[in-house]
């Protein structure tokens, strides 16, 4: 167990270390050098330049650049955030944990939802009912997440909607929060959650169901389904207790997979909603053209699907007992 | 091939997401015939922010440009991206994927572990850097951009096929009755990995077609004032209450395109590959 873990936060490491030089590599092939990337640098004075050239280190070769950039980044330096004036692993830190909640959240409605409605289809596969959330969730599937937020927006979000009923944007109400309950404080923060993790989690329902539904069709065909009703079990014992618990494999594949398209999906939800998050932080910080942020954000989102990949396997291995004896 | 046609034309899916891409590919190729406005002429102040009506159906938007004629040409440039760039994902995806499955274990270990890094990168966060980087695109170089950061998932598969189809009997055949290195690649390897490569290609699109909106919309694909659906989204977003239509519509159609992606694509699954027939 121990060996397993250690093996794949290693192989985690060298994923990360990939990333991070891929980001290197783009940054050296982009136009322009990153001083003058920062911004207008034409009224600068030449000793100031190339004094800023100095501090930045873009006078030493690529070589030693590179390994100056590694070896900083092993020490968990991510370098300077220029519009926040402070470390950018700080100014990350600070979004991460909004980033978390709405991802948690939005996992939490995927999976519950994409289980629900995909066994219930394979389970009456070819069936009118079956048929009918085949084309819900393709649609859903079909849906720009961004979009599919407008449109929650659109009928239920005060001051916006038809309904009226939640807070379109942000994270809690500002000049309020703080002067309610603790109880208060956490509806507020609920009841800001609810629309931008409903979008992000119905759009990854949809494609859950779709591989609930075909896993569920898989099992159903095996021959211990076969006994478990020749043996008279009631249908509904036979698909939850043997088919439905079964066909829950292959999804936790799909749970681990689903980690960097989860992270995608925040940028554009983060954004319409303004949701304080990392996704909104690293838009923001590329018209700021503050570049350290968006690599060191590229390099952070690689750590949490590495993470996520690895405890997608350890759930694996605690539901799955032939696994685990293999390393 | 024409018995794969007639097993085709027998799938719902297919035929249904057939039809529906042919009602859009026919009206983002016709554009220029079918739109009833120049999608860029900012008709006048009179027609600012009109809701849909008969002279036109989706109304205008805040500069008082037409929305259906923008509608119909964004929905032309999100095809053209979409096909370019799958072409181009695909044909980067296969040489690599036969590189790796046919090149030894050496570079098949190199390729994969950098394939592997690229996929531990959200799609959005990887693109993000590179438009950052580059800043102001054109369609072109939003063709590369996509075209050249979509292929891993294709790498692998075609891997994997590659690695199944080596040790068929056929090969060895090839091999054995001293057919070419080249030959053998074009004559008995391709040929038999086609399928998946199909699957991939058509769901990639419409996969590339929500990208390209999601990057547009975050204002860093296509720029104004050339008619793009994100783009089109991201200026209704704003507007949401006093124009809704500004926004509803183009995302509409991105979705039904991507339906018409998604269907074919089942339906070649369904049809192509026995592991699911």
């Amino acid at each position: 167990m121990v060996r397993f873990v250690a093996r794949r936060l290693l192989q985690g490491v060298a994923v990360v270390f990939l990333v991070a030089t891929l980001a290197f590599i783009l940054f050296r092939l982009a136009p322009g050098d990153p001083f003058t990337r920062m911004g207008d640098a034409s009224s600068a004075s030449q000793e100031f330049k190339a004094q800023a050239r100095r501090n930045l280190g873009l006078d030493q070769p690529l070589h030693t650049q590179y390994f100056r950039y590694i070896a900083n980044l092993a020490r968990g330096d991510l370098g300077m955030s220029f519009s926040e004036q402070r470390p950018v692993l700080r100014a990350i830190a600070d979004r991460v944990p909004a980033t978390v909640v709405l991802a948690a959240a939005a996992l939490l409605i995927d999976f519950l939802l994409g289980i629900f409605i995909g066994a219930a289809q394979g389970s009456r596969a070819g069936s009118k009912a079956d048929d009918l959330l085949s084309v819900l969730t393709l649609t859903l599937y079909s849906v720009p997440v961004f979009w599919l937020g407008l449109m929650l927006m659109l009928v239920f979000a005060h001051n916006v909607g038809l309904l009226d009923l939640l807070p379109a944007t942000g994270s809690k109400t500002t000049g309020v929060y703080e002067y309610l309950t603790p109880l208060g404080q956490l509806t507020d923060r609920i009841r800001h959650l609810i629309l931008p993790a409903v979008a992000l989690g119905l759009v990854g329902a949809a494609g859950t169901a779709r591989y609930q539904r075909a896993a569920m069709l898989d099992v159903i065909r095996q021959d211990f389904i076969r006994t478990a009703r020749a043996k008279g079990l009631r249908e509904r014992s036979v698909l939850l207790g043997h088919a439905l618990r079964n066909s829950l494999l292959p999804i936790i594949t799909l749970f681990g997979l689903s980690f960097p398209i989860l992270l995608s999906g925040t940028v554009l939800v983060e954004t319409v909603f303004a949701w304080p998050g990392l996704g909104k932080f690293v838009v923001d910080a590329i018209f700021a053209r503050d570049y350290n942020v968006v690599t060191g954000a590229v390099i952070i989102s690689a750590c949490m699907v590495v993470l996520g990949n690895l405890l997608a396997d350890l759930l694996y291995r605690a539901v799955d007992p032939r696994v685990r004896g293999v390393v | 091939m024409s018995e794969t046609l007639l097993r085709l034309s027998r799938n719902r899916r297919w035929r249904y997401g057939i039809a529906l891409l042919t009602v859009l590919g026919a009206l983002a190729a016709l554009a220029p015939l079918l739109a009833p406005y120049d999608p860029t002429a900012q008709l006048g102040l009179a027609r600012q922010l009109l809701p849909p009506s008969a002279a036109h159906p989706f109304g205008t938007d805040i500069f008082g440009r037409d929305v259906l004629s923008r509608v119909i040409y964004g929905a032309r440039i999100s095809f053209v991206i979409a096909l370019s760039a799958v072409l181009l994902s695909v044909i980067i995806g296969t040489s690599v994927g036969v590189a790796a499955g046919y090149g030894g274990r050496l570079l098949d270990g190199a390729l994969m572990r950098t394939v592997d890094a690229a996929l531990a990168v959200p799609r959005v966060l990887l693109l993000l850097l590179v438009l950052a980087l580059w800043e102001r695109v054109g369609v072109a170089s939003l063709i590369i951009i996509l075209g050249s950061t979509s292929w891993f998932g294709v790498s692998r598969i075609v891997r994997a096929e590659v690695l199944s189809v080596r040790e068929r009997g056929y090969m060895e055949a090839a091999k054995s009755l001293g057919v070419g290195q080249r030959r053998i690649l074009s004559h008995h390897l391709l040929p038999n990995i086609t399928s998946p490569i199909i699957i991939a290609a058509t769901l990639g699109m419409g996969q590339i077609v929500l990208i390209e909106a999601g990057l547009s919309f975050l204002g860093l694909g296509i720029q104004e004032p050339t008619a793009s659906l994100g783009r089109m989204m991201q200026a209704g977003s704003a507007l949401l209450v006093n124009a809704p239509w500004t926004s509803i519509f183009p995302g509409a159609i991105i979705v039904l395109t991507v339906i018409g992606f998604s269907l074919v694509g089942d339906g070649f699954r369904d049809t192509l590959d026995p592991r699911t027939a």
